[in-house]
């Protein structure tokens, strides 16, 4: 069930909220066990096939838990091991069994045969990264002695609370358990119902507003990359950038606001991140949770930055290049997590040599300098992120280098007067037809590029009421909210919008991954 | 908190309210589809945008206002050539129900669901379009063919008063009244193409024909390898002869073959799919032979237009040239003019032969650089 459908707004959430509250009355336990079965209708609406796939991990998981806190010592890190093992055994066949399978029977030159069918007919349940690092990250916790709430609802819930389930924030347990536990969230407050219908209404509008609107431009370039010139190719790619960025983030939003009608708050997932003037910082602002994730499950373990520059640099090519592939099996993937453990590396060690020549930031020069390379950089990794194929990709950079020329639509140049010499002095072809296209794709990213640089994001507008578990109260915004009628106005008018506008509903695009 | 909380959602639960009702009421009295009729103010909302959306179905629901005795169904060609208030047809209650890129099944589904609601016209006017009967592989056997006849729900009425689209065609109907070459449509479903003028006038009918020619060679190349899906034609249409003549025996029935323009035709010859034409022509025929045994009282006519001719031979404009055209805005879509006098030959009974080899080396006589320019293109688009 997709959050911006109808059925969900107005049938699905709304019942859930009553039996919540209801059952809420009968203690914690019943209220969550109520959550976590509405949760599993939830996930059963996309496909009921993986329901008892997505009980059968929980509750072997629960039960692996519970032999790792009762045993000690090397059988713990045993249990450990074969728990963790048998969690990416099960993500590695659904994931990437096909990629591996077909890449060796290409490599030896072969056919996979009589097992064509076999991994031809492999779907991806939905989701199961993200259930499947949760619980990961839940046994780690448990051998580490961290687990301190161990009821199997809670569990059970904090795996399958459906804001959450399919497309994160990745979640800690030590993070949510204790809230699922608060009888203070076992009855109703219209603080909460503000607050989070607020930030799932702005979520939303990000969603069906603006990632939406650029989609058919994103689309346009990477479904026929033939005919990209230099603004062509850099309209689709930031048409792309922003898409996603408003894809994920309306959904990270709209989970937060979800979360908190139930009285949960939920880990803040974006911060502003095309705003970063470093690789590092855009790492630390995008998609957080799984930068937490990967950093205390996968960086830190490898030994992260305590074993030397080399042995650092080693480390983040690996986080980054194994960050790229759970995305998906395929060599895009593997080469854009590849290109930012690059930017990373490139990054450290720049920030070194600075270090070692005594050199400043540069001031509000070096900065904006510094925006416009990382920014520059993140989208040509887009590229790969989105491009169905290597080819396609390398087609696409190409052309956002001028490999490709620079056109314009001839409709264009016929209104431009005496502009039209000097550009085709400049080198400047034109093209026939596509004029609307053109012009639409570059007033959306226009649109869109103002919404995420300029103006305050969710977690500033929302700073005062604490709209996510580790929001930082930051500098006072020009557009804060507050529980008042002009602010309810404005968000009732902009709910309005995004309601009228899921006649057709599209899905998320973190739910492929 | 929780009191400020409450009437914070209070004002937002009554803005949604109010503001629904406000959208509700704009596209009312807007009304951009022209499905309610309640204003009717010149400046204000008289002039319609061509349909983007729900076109089948608002089409649909003001035929069964109008209740006509004259129906066009194809696709653009039909929609930008045939002008229900024009001399031809102005009078005879006519409307015209082609929508672009839809085939011959939409036009049957139109027709079952005119005469599902009573409406028997005395005559149909068909277009078909030879592309949609070639596929881009061959065809291996015959498949059993398959018949998707869209029919409209009801959701559609409630999407179309409240829904973000309508209110963009609400304020985008509103702003093309003060817009001489805004695109728009007609209520009875002509759509003049209003927006070719204005790119005729800045670009020149050169460029308008060459991006239609680049696209049109990219669609036709990648079907020189196929076949033509001879089951499907014949079935569709049986069924749309079907479609206009059942319970209405003294109808009659025009299929066109459109008069697509010399560019077009030569690139049909380029790309190796003038044996495919003249083949779907013969199974044309042959199914209006049948029709004609089911339907005895009925008078059913298949008009060929698709061969060379002086219209289609119409000469396109030298790049740079301000010159304009009398019959085609571009290859693939001729004037309301042509269809005029298209029309105007469905009415004469005077049976006419063509001499479609005359009429083809007149027309390479008159501009040899157009075929070699239509073989060059379509070459381009199949490397």
């Amino acid at each position: 069930m997709l959050f911006n459908s109808y059925a969900f707004l107005f049938s699905f959430l709304p019942a859930v909220l009553l039996a919540y509250f209801a059952a809420a009355r009968h203690g914690a336990a019943c209220a969550s066990a109520v959550l976590a079965a509405a949760s599993l209708v939830f996930y059963g609406v996309w496909d009921v096939r993986y329901v008892p796939l997505l009980l059968a991990s929980i509750v072997v998981n629960y039960a692996c838990s519970l032999r790792i806190r009762a045993a000690a010592g090397r059988r713990r890190k045993g249990w450990l091991a074969l728990a963790v093992g048998a969690n990416l055994a099960l993500l590695g066949w659904y994931k990437y069994a096909n990629f591996f399978a077909r890449s060796a029977a290409a490599l030896a030159g072969g056919q996979l045969g009589p097992f064509d069918t076999l991994f031809d007919n492999l779907v991806l349940p939905v989701g199961i990264s993200f259930f499947t690092f949760t619980q990961i990250a839940f046994l780690v916790d448990t051998a580490r002695g961290h687990v301190r709430e161990r009821r199997f609802v809670h569990y059970l819930l904090f795996v399958t609370y459906f804001p959450h389930l399919v497309a994160g924030p990745v979640l800690h347990h030590r993070e949510m358990m204790p809230q699922f536990a608060d009888p203070a969230n076992l009855v109703p407050r219209a603080g909460n119902f503000a607050v989070g219908t607020s930030i799932f209404v702005i979520g939303l509008a990000k969603k069906v507003l603006l990632a939406d609107s650029l989609a058919p431009h994103a689309n346009a370039l990477f479904g026929a990359p033939g005919e990209a010139t230099l603004l062509l190719a850099w309209g689709g790619v930031l048409a792309y950038a922003f898409q996603l960025y408003f894809d994920f983030s309306g959904y990270s939003d709209m989970a937060i606001g979800l979360a908190r009608l139930f009285g949960v708050r939920l880990p803040l997932n974006f911060d502003s991140p095309y705003r970063a003037s470093s690789i590092a910082e855009f790492w630390r602002r995008w998609h957080m949770t799984l930068s937490r994730f990967l950093r205390d499950y996968l960086y830190v373990p490898l030994g992260g930055n305590r074993r030397g520059p080399l042995r650092r640099h080693v480390n983040l090519m690996t986080t980054m290049v194994l960050g790229g592939l759970w995305h998906g099996a395929g060599w895009t993937f593997l080469l854009w997590g590849a290109l930012h453990g690059g930017y990373l590396v490139v990054h450290h060690a720049w920030r070194a040599a600075r270090a070692r020549l005594g050199w400043g930031d540069g001031g509000r020069a070096g900065r904006c300098a510094g925006w416009l390379l990382t920014f520059g950089a993140v989208c040509v990794a887009w590229v790969f992120f989105r491009a169905p194929d290597v080819p396609t990709a390398l087609a696409i950079v190409h052309a956002l280098a001028g490999g490709d020329g620079i056109a314009l639509p001839a409709a264009l140049g016929a209104r431009l007067g005496a502009l039209r010499p000097l550009l085709e002095g400049a080198g400047v072809t034109w093209y026939l037809g596509g004029t609307t296209r053109f012009v639409a794709t570059w007033g959306w990213v226009a649109v869109a590029g103002c919404v995420a640089l300029a103006l305050p994001n969710t977690q500033q507008i929302m700073r005062r009421w604490e709209p996510a578990l580790d929001a930082r109260l930051g500098a006072p915004s020009w557009l804060e909210w507050c529980p008042v009628p002009r602010h309810a106005v404005a968000c009732g008018v902009l709910a309005l919008l995004a309601v009228l506008s899921l006649d057709q509903p599209s899905d998320f695009l973190y739910f492929q991954f | 908190m929780d009191r400020h909380a409450l009437r914070y959602l209070r004002w937002l639960g009554a803005t949604m309210l109010a503001a629904a009702a406000a959208v509700a009421l704009m596209v009312l009295l807007v009304d951009p589809y022209g499905l309610y009729g309640w204003v009717d103010v010149a400046g204000f909302n008289r002039v319609k945008a061509p349909l983007a959306r729900y076109q089948n179905e608002i089409k649909l629901a003001r035929a069964l206002r109008l209740r006509p005795q004259v129906v066009l169904v194809g696709n653009s060609r039909v929609e930008a050539g045939f002008d229900p208030d024009g001399p031809a047809l102005r009078g005879a209650n006519a409307i015209n129900l082609g929508i672009a890129g839809t085939g011959t099944p939409t036009a049957i589904g139109q027709l079952r669901y005119l005469a599902a609601h009573g409406i028997r016209p005395r005559r149909v006017i068909a277009g078909l379009d030879v592309v949609d009967a070639m596929t881009p592989r061959p065809i291996v056997s015959a498949r059993a063919p398959v018949l998707r006849i869209p029919w409209p729900g009801r959701w559609w009425q409630l999407d179309a008063l409240l829904s973000a689209a309508s209110l963009r065609d609400t304020l985008w109907t509103v702003a093309l009244q003060r817009d001489a070459d805004g695109a728009m449509a007609t209520p009875r479903g002509f759509n003049p193409l209003r927006q070719y003028g204005s790119a005729a006038r800045l670009e020149g009918y050169a460029a308008i024909f060459r991006q239609r020619a680049q696209e049109n060679a990219r669609k036709l190349a990648a079907r020189s390898g196929g076949g033509l899906d001879v089951p499907a034609v014949r079935a569709e249409v049986r069924a749309l002869l079907d479609a206009a003549a059942q319970g209405n025996p003294a109808v009659r029935v025009d299929l066109l073959v459109y008069p697509y323009h010399a560019q077009l035709l030569a690139m049909f010859e380029a790309a190796g799919l003038w044996r495919r034409f003249e083949a779907w022509k013969a199974v044309l025929r042959e199914e209006v032979a049948a029709a004609r045994l089911r339907h005895p009282r009925a008078r059913i006519v298949l008009a060929d237009f698709g061969a060379y001719g002086p219209w289609q031979c119409e000469p396109i404009p030298a790049e740079g040239s301000g010159a304009m055209t009398t019959w085609y805005w571009e290859a693939g879509h001729f004037k309301a003019a042509l269809g005029e006098v298209l029309l105007a030959r469905l009415d004469d009974t005077a049976d006419r032969a063509h001499d479609a080899t005359a009429g083809r080396a007149a027309c390479v006589a008159r501009q040899p650089g157009l075929f070699i320019d239509a073989a060059r293109l379509v070459a381009r688009a199949g490397r």
